[in-house]
């Protein structure tokens, strides 16, 4: 019963972990994509904050998979960022499966 | 004849096991799975008004019009709430510095966005517990000191 009652315990504290590094690469993913809508910032520079902040709060395992394109939020050009990691198993190490998050911020324009 | 007690007494240890299993649960899981939500949907919160506040100063300060600036404001902190998944009523605070300035060069603004994260309710529970949570961003910039008179 003390097993059962314990695994349950874990499976929420494991649970919980999931979501908390799913929002962490997702708000790395935004800092990313708002870097590099800025005008005088590129889309690397912007890939190179996502990666970093993954790095930091994270792992380097979880910011193999940065990508950033074009793409429109409304009518407005946009640059998207995507972070595909894997999915925590035992606290941080993972034994396979993949998550992947995306945030959009639209590009300045004039005015 | 031996064998009836045994019996018994069997069944009665499985009996107190499995109420010590539906009362240890219901007791301890249920607040902490409900603990662990509330938590992180206030984390996603205060992450999404932090982030829609820092986009949207930027937004204000980078504006040459009082007009386009507030309208593009509330752009930014409606998509990036959304970006977020935030999708509870929120309101937007903008405030120049000094207050007569807005957009002149050298002038500050904060721009604070709030909203409420509401809580998961547990129905049979007869305490009162606030529905829902405050949580607020805010962000300061500086309008850049070569901008022209707006």
């Amino acid at each position: 019963m003390g097993t059962l009652l314990t695994a349950l315990a874990l499976g929420v504290i494991h649970v919980a972990l999931v979501i908390h590094v799913r929002h962490i690469l997702h708000a790395s993913a935004w800092e990313g994509a708002r870097y590099a809508s800025y005008y005088g910032t590129t889309f690397a520079e912007g890939r190179a904050l996502t990666v970093d902040l993954i790095s930091e709060a994270l792992s380097d395992s979880y910011a193999q998979a940065v990508s950033v394109r074009s793409s429109n939020v409304g009518n407005q050009p946009a640059v998207t960022v995507q972070v595909r990691a894997p999915i925590p198993t035992v606290g941080l190490w993972s034994l396979g499966g993949e998550m992947s998050v995306q945030a959009a911020v639209p590009l300045e324009a004039p005015g | 004849m031996s064998r009836q007690p045994c019996h018994s007494r069997r069944r009665g240890s499985s009996g107190r096991a499995s109420l010590e299993f539906l009362v240890t649960g219901i007791v301890l899981f249920v607040p902490l799975l409900w603990g662990a939500i509330v938590l992180l949907e206030i984390q996603k919160a205060s992450m999404a008004t932090d982030a829609a506040a820092r986009q949207a100063v930027r937004v204000f300060t980078q504006s040459t019009s009082l007009d386009s600036a507030g309208r593009r404001v509330q752009l930014a902190v409606a998509s990036t709430l959304g970006d977020f998944g935030v999708s509870s009523p929120h309101q937007i605070d903008v405030e120049c510095q000094p207050r007569s300035a807005c957009l002149l060069p050298e002038s500050w603004a904060v721009v604070t966005v709030s909203t409420d994260v509401p809580l998961v309710g547990i129905p049979a529970l007869p305490v009162s517990i606030p529905s829902a949570v405050p949580v607020d961003g805010t962000a300061a910039a500086q309008v850049s000191s070569y901008r022209g008179i707006p």
